[in-house]
């Protein structure tokens, strides 16, 4: 059975409101989900909270869910991404990126995962995101990471790097071009 | 309706982000409905860089006490409304999501993208597609026939000869026209909870509760559709004690915060035999 058949197989038992099988995805997709919730609210209690939030969502909506629309880890990671954002907007202030990197240097990084084909492919993932992060000009790089991260519209990323409006939104598309043609994959693993 | 211009290009990737601004989003979103073939293509290009950034999120361990917490959480969210949902407009596109609640116009958009961007994706997109949903289609199958096994359960607790029907009646002083009636079976522990007209004010909820001899028991906040309408299963009802009541509270929307007595007001109660 393919990974995507285990996921999907996940899901459909999560509908039939099964939670082992949620327990199942947990385990595939915890870390990374906290990951992602933590480069948005700083690792810790509210990242943690996310990531709760996240799966009681997923659980909710598990008949909801679309293939037609992107892997179960995509929609797993729209989800956490949604409500780190949602968090930190409610929280009123932003979180500064030094908040999260000083919480980030006192968290557990990550460990190999248990499942050595998956974990092997995520890694592999991992590492040419980060090369096609670093190979973007720098100016592309806060841009996206302006936008993902911390869910700033593009006027206020403007503002933030003090740089024209249209350069701002063309820089955008250019970073997120290069990342598609350095990472093409569909969705994650 | 507006011809295809190269900024329309540039509004894609905001709007795969989702993080259009409100002026760009009305801009792109009567562009995108005249069925722009070069911009939909555009989005599904740009909707997997975007994907992949969260990969750039320094990897850390998720605690280990969340799984726990996360399992406890969604073994609490045991009253499910049967009413069907809304189903989502689908789009083939992965839509992030956008910074503030999606109006009805971008829904209306994403249904409108089904159609035209289904239409141009390539061959071998449309095999993978097809591989994705015949393993969807296996696993719902299989899911089915475990549904339906649990229909005949439940169908089997209506016309267990020990089960008690309760009907709960508006508490004095408040909405007289509640209603809400639980089939009961203590042998299983099983119930099947209706209820109608049950529309709470705004950040509010109605939370049931099982009372027993040791007081009150929270079931969960009960979600009703739009009409007020709730029917919800529950399983693992109340512990070996009997059941000598069922009633709901008005309470804030999470719930009360003791899980062993309301902070809102009781509305409705009925009681087991009585």
């Amino acid at each position: 059975m393919s990974e995507l058949e285990r996921d999907l197989g996940c899901l459909a038992r999560m509908a039939a409101r099964d939670s082992s099988a949620l327990a199942e995805l947990y385990d595939r997709y915890a870390d990374l989900l906290y990951s992602v919730a933590a480069r948005i609210v700083g690792a810790g209690a509210d990242a943690e909270e996310v990531l709760q939030d996240t799966w009681v969502q997923a659980w909710r909506s598990a008949d909801r869910f679309d293939s037609a629309r992107g892997t179960v880890g995509a929609w797993l990671v729209t989800i956490a991404r949604s409500r780190a954002l949602d968090r930190v907007r409610s929280m009123g202030a932003r979180r500064k990126a030094e908040t999260a990197a000083a919480a980030e240097a006192v968290a557990e990084p990550a460990p190999p995962t248990p499942d050595p084909a998956a974990g092997y492919a995520r890694r592999m993932l991992k590492k040419d995101v980060t090369s096609a992060m670093t190979a973007l000009a720098p100016q592309q790089r806060q841009v996206v990471e302006l936008a993902y991260f911390e869910g700033l519209s593009q006027s206020e990323i403007a503002v933030r790097l003090d740089a024209p409006l249209g350069t701002v939104k063309s820089w955008t598309r250019q970073a997120l071009l290069k990342l598609r043609e350095r990472v093409p994959v569909e969705g994650l693993p | 309706m507006s011809r295809h211009r190269d900024e329309h290009l540039d509004l894609c990737a905001a709007h795969v982000l989702g993080v259009l601004d409100e002026a760009d989003r009305a801009e792109l979103e009567s562009h995108l409905a005249t069925g722009c073939e070069v911009c939909l293509a555009e989005l599904r290009a740009l909707s997997g860089g975007a994907t992949v950034l969260a990969l750039s999120a320094p990897a850390l361990r998720a605690p280990a006490v969340a799984r726990e917490r996360v399992l406890a959480a969604v073994a609490d969210e045991h009253v499910e409304p049967a009413a069907p949902r809304a189903e989502h407009a689908r789009s083939p596109i992965l839509p992030m999501p956008e910074r503030a609640r999606s109006s009805v116009a971008t829904w209306a958009w994403a249904a409108a993208a089904v159609v035209l961007a289904v239409a141009g994706v390539a061959v071998w997109q449309r095999g993978v597609a097809l591989d994705r949903r015949l393993a969807e289609a296996r696993a719902r199958e299989a899911a089915l026939e475990r549904t339906l096994e649990a229909e005949r359960a439940w169908a089997d607790l209506l016309a267990a000869p020990g089960a008690r029907v309760v009907r709960l009646a508006a508490t004095p002083g408040s909405d007289s026209t509640l209603r809400a009636q639980v089939v009961y079976d203590p042998a299983s522990r099983r119930a099947v909870v209706t209820a109608e007209r049950l529309r709470p004010p705004a950040d509010r909820a109605y939370e049931l509760w099982a009372i027993t001899a040791s007081g009150p028991m929270s079931l969960g906040v009960v979600s009703a559709d739009p009409s007020g309408r709730v029917v919800a299963r529950l399983e693992q009802v109340g512990g070996p004690e009997a059941i000598a009541a069922f009633a709901f509270s008005l309470e804030a929307r999470g719930g009360s915060p003791d899980r062993h007595k309301p902070n809102g007001p009781v509305v409705l109660v009925g009681y087991v035999g009585g």
